[in-house]
């Protein structure tokens, strides 16, 4: 028996590690797309470092106030950089940091019209076709129903996705998205379509998007969609620099805006954004049995529309969104004002639960918002202030200081108004509706020696006004503290601690309800060792614990071993193999697991199993890459698996996936 | 002192028995190492991590005798031979456990490979015997894979696991074996200085973390110390080498239980 192995050089599968990195520290099962696109963005134009000011300087991941400052003072005394390896003159760019950065950083003029001819610019397009089939081996209930049973899934269990993005230089981007569900019945009613035209930098029109596209600025607050960073170990991660108009290409099927919107260059300091969006999204409808008049109570953000019920909710409400922002850049003072008008054909109508008083129901709603950013000698101040109707105002005010080239901090105070309403924000918080929270974060990232880092965050907040579940004012913590070694190329481990305490009502069905403190806490140890240059392999070992106040404490802990190999040139292997023993889903564990291009899952496990996948991509040829997945978890102590109508009988899941890219 | 010493050292508990769900392993620096499997490269190898064996230089055989609780009626043997050839580790295994009454029997044939002097894979089968007076023996089939990677000069780490395939012993109530996860790293500290952890976990329990240190003091001794979490204990031992024979000895406290100890003896064959 013997091993033929290759290194691995491909560019794309490093930029792919590197997303990795960022979404492996999540706990969180939602889309990824979105991020991907975002830090893939970056990849196609990086930042160009001789041209770019501090605002562009800042969108390079991991960069601080201080190395920023160290770019400029370098550029300023001795001239634009003529190698990315004159980095290493400056204090802070260490060999590993700037290997780190490399993908997303450039010297050289990007292709624009002025220096390319058309012809040429054609050339340099690429177009990218992926074709993607997923099946649950397993045949849940909802199949298995009468006919006559309106939850009884109509479709096939095949999940089937077809993507197309095609760019012509970097001005014309073309992306075309289609989707069917497990479930779902291949028509026009289930199916879901969706797509983009984007031109970049015409003149003075910095983008013009037509079709389906993601608008966000300043911190998130006044208007923001699609997914942004919280809190997590990227402890300095705390500002928002993505801004503006960007390709919608997740599979989420309410959560994008479906329209056009241009941004213009108006004077050489100002750059107006402006867009207008309507489409159609799920919700639960509710009929005013006096007025007769409809209402929504809730949106449904599932995207299935497998059985009669579902289908019923979709696209229950049509949804307007027009808005503009007006950003204007002085040296280093960056200065938006934001207004969106918001407008369903159909009035929000919740409930009158306590915890909704101060909801603000109807059809219209407006936002207005001013956000500042401000770079100044080793720190950044940023932040947003943000009403609805002029009365309840809101704000996130943070800044990033960096205390010597050891040490950097992240500090943050946001109020967001227990009647403050927006249609789509994603501003940092606890809560992701932006609204009912006072808190304060502080972060650090210490080099206390050479190859170790240290970092660490406190969250304290507090929900002056009730919540779902929660029927009193409560209050919460969060705290991390991570220690990191790294040996450049050899091996690297973290170790991670992180404790969390949230009131909620206490558990269990009371006559009146009290908070209950839910503390949990993560143990995690994590090492990825490179044993070849095509051979890394990664362990894991995690504890959680979960302690309710007045109730029981429970425990969970999970363990697994990652084979990374390079077999050859066209073939490349990643398998892991994975126990968990979790009491209950408190104490659920989360585990970050390597998937195909644009899939990106970080699952959480609970009960006792045994879970193994075996990921293998092939490239066919210069133009064609196909990908093949199997995984499957065995439970120890289940006979059912799931939850509601996707509940399998047994204690195995399994799930076999097959994509193809082609290139041209 | 030097009966305290000795009682410390030769009498007393330890929890091997693979049945019960606690991960087996042979041989008594592994015991003085808080019952870690991962620091011996040594015939125990054929027992404690099969994925070890190419990397032996030698052949050899090894000789471990557990007494538990002072008492005769728990003790354990095992025999364990290892064969590096090339790339390659053969390893063989004989286990006894137990009394007249009851008692465990096991016996287990491994293969190991090494891909290169970083990384090596193993895998064994073990034919596992239980028999108890007046009721009969009853055996299963049960498999075990490894992993080990040596990542620097310092750093070496590994991954077991113990019947996955989770075998049945019986139909009645599908009682099965345990499986049990094993993660190790050994870290070397300095030619003198040698330092594991590890963390077991087993369906059965909860997790167990166990570390230990090896100190050679000169060439050729060791004097040990390590622990164990999961039923706490502190364990200590040494061992020396003569010639290609070398002799080891370990002791593990229970606070409650009270003391257990190991005897061992390897013989490298072909120097």
């Amino acid at each position: 028996m013997s091993l033929n192995i290759h290194a691995q050089t491909n560019d794309a599968d490093e930029a792919r590690d590197l997303i990795e990195k960022y979404i492996e520290n999540s706990e969180s099962t939602v889309d990824y797309t979105d991020l991907y696109d975002q830090i893939d963005a970056l990849l196609k134009v990086p930042v160009n470092i001789n041209t770019a000011g501090a605002d562009g300087l800042m969108k390079i991941p991991l960069m601080t106030p201080q190395k920023i400052q160290e770019i400029i003072t370098h550029r300023n005394r001795y001239g634009n950089f003529t190698s990315i390896y004159e980095l290493q003159q400056l204090e802070g760019f260490d060999k590993a940091f700037i290997q780190m950065i490399l993908p997303f950083i450039s010297i050289d003029q990007p292709l624009t019209f002025k220096n390319i001819g058309s012809r040429q610019l054609l050339k340099a397009g690429t177009h990218e076709m992926i074709g993607l089939v997923t099946q649950r081996l397993e045949q849940s209930k909802g199949y298995t129903l009468s006919d006559s049973n309106p939850n009884k899934y109509l479709g096939s269990a095949q999940r089937a996705v077809l993507r197309y993005k095609g760019t012509i230089g970097e001005h014309l981007q073309i992306n075309l998205t289609t989707e069917k569900d497990a479930g779902e019945q291949l028509n026009t009613r289930t199916l879901f379509i969706s797509g983009a035209v984007f031109l970049k930098d015409i003149k003075r029109f910095k983008l013009i998007a037509i079709g389906d596209y993601q608008a966000a600025f300043g911190q998130g607050l006044t208007f923001g969609s699609g997914l942004a960073f919280g809190k997590s170990p990227f402890v300095l991660n705390v500002l928002r620099t993505q801004n503006g108009l960007r390709a919608y290409r997740s599979l989420n099927e309410n959560e994008f805006l479906r329209g056009a919107g241009i941004t213009y260059q108006l004077h050489k300091h100002v750059t107006l954004t402006s867009f207008y969006s309507s489409n159609k999204i799920d919700a639960t409808v509710t009929a005013d049995s006096l007025q007769n008049e409809e209402g929504f109570s809730g949106f449904v953000t599932s995207g299935y529309y497998r059985n009669t019920n579902e289908i019923s909710k979709r696209h229950a409400i049509t949804r307007r969104l027009i808005g503009s922002h007006l950003t204007m850049q002085y040296q280093h003072l960056e200065l938006g004002l934001t207004a969106v008008n918001t407008r369903y054909d159909k009035a929000l109508t919740t409930g009158n639960e306590p915890y909704q008083l101060y909801t603000t129901q109807g059809n219209t709603f407006y936002n207005f918002g001013m956000d500042y950013k401000w770079y100044y000698h080793n720190m950044v101040v940023f932040g947003e202030w943000s009403t609805n109707a002029f009365n309840h105002l809101s704000t996130v005010n943070g800044a990033l200081i960096s205390l010597g080239k050891q040490l950097d901090i992240s500090v943050l105070y946001r109020h967001y108004d227990k009647s403050y309403q927006t249609s789509i924000s994603n501003a940092i918080g606890e809560y992701t509706d932006n609204k009912n929270e006072n808190g304060c974060y502080a972060g650090f990232a210490l080099t206390p020696a050479k190859n170790f880092k240290l970092n660490g965050y406190l969250d304290v907040y507090r929900a002056p006004w009730l919540r779902y579940g929660v029927d009193a004012a409560s209050s919460g913590k969060d705290a991390l503290l991570e220690l990191q070694y790294s040996k450049r190329k050899k091996y690297n481990w973290y170790l991670r601690y992180r404790n969390e305490h949230k009131q909620k009502n206490e558990d269990g069905t009371q006559i009146l309800n009290r908070m209950e403190d839910n503390e949990r806490s993560i143990w995690r140890f994590h090492i990825e060792t490179n044993v070849s240059p095509a051979i890394t392999l990664r362990n894991r070992v995690e504890w959680t614990k979960s302690v309710l106040q007045y109730g029981q404490t429970t425990r969970g802990f999970l363990m697994f071993q990652d084979v990374v190999m390079a077999a050859s040139r066209q073939l490349k292997i990643t398998a892991r193999l994975m126990y968990f023993d979790v009491d209950d889903f408190n104490a659920r564990v989360f585990a970050y697991e390597s998937d195909m291009l644009y899939a990106f899952s970080v699952p959480a496990f609970q009960n006792r199993g045994t879970r193994f996948y075996v990921l293998a991509k092939y490239k066919l040829n210069k133009n064609a890459d196909i990908w093949m997945r199997f995984a499957r978890t065995a439970y120890e102590n289940q006979n059912a698996v799931g939850s509601g109508y996707d509940t399998i009988s047994g204690n195995r899941a399994s799930d076999i996936k097959l994509q193809i890219k082609w290139t041209l | 002192m030097l009966k305290l010493l000795l009682k410390l050292l030769f009498i007393g508990p330890c929890f091997v028995a693979q049945a019960a769900g606690y991960l087996p392993f042979a041989g008594a620096e592994a015991m003085a190492m808080g019952n870690s499997t991962l620091p011996g490269q040594n015939a125990f190898t054929a027992i404690n991590n099969h994925s070890l064996m190419p990397w032996q230089k030698h052949k050899g055989i090894g000789i471990s005798l557990t007494n538990r609780f002072g008492m005769a009626d728990v003790n354990r043997a095992v025999v364990a031979g290892v064969v590096p050839y090339k790339n390659f580790g053969y390893g063989m295994k004989l286990t006894h456990y137990g009394n007249n009454a009851y008692s465990e029997q096991s016996i287990g044939l491994s293969v190991a490979h090494a891909f290169n002097e970083k990384l090596a894979i193993g895998c064994g089968a073990d034919y596992q015997s239980i028999a108890i007076a007046g009721y009969g023996h009853r055996g299963v089939v049960m498999a075990e894979i490894s992993l080990s990677a040596k990542v620097s000069e310092q750093l070496l780490m590994a991954c077991r696991v113990y019947n996955p395939t989770r075998a049945k012993f019986s139909d009645y109530s599908d009682e099965r074996l345990a499986t049990i996860w094993q993660m190790g790293l050994q870290y070397k500290v300095n030619a003198q200085v040698k330092t594991v952890v590890e963390v077991e976990k087993s369906n059965a329990f909860a997790a167990n973390i166990k570390g230990g240190v090896d100190y050679t003091p000169a060439k050729d001794v060791h004097l040990r110390m390590g622990f164990s979490t999961l039923q706490p204990q502190f364990t200590f031992g040494f061992g020396f080498k003569y010639k290609q024979c070398q002799f080891e000895a370990a002791s593990a406290i229970h606070q409650t239980l009270g003391v257990s100890s190991n005897l061992s003896v390897l013989f490298e064959v072909g120097h």
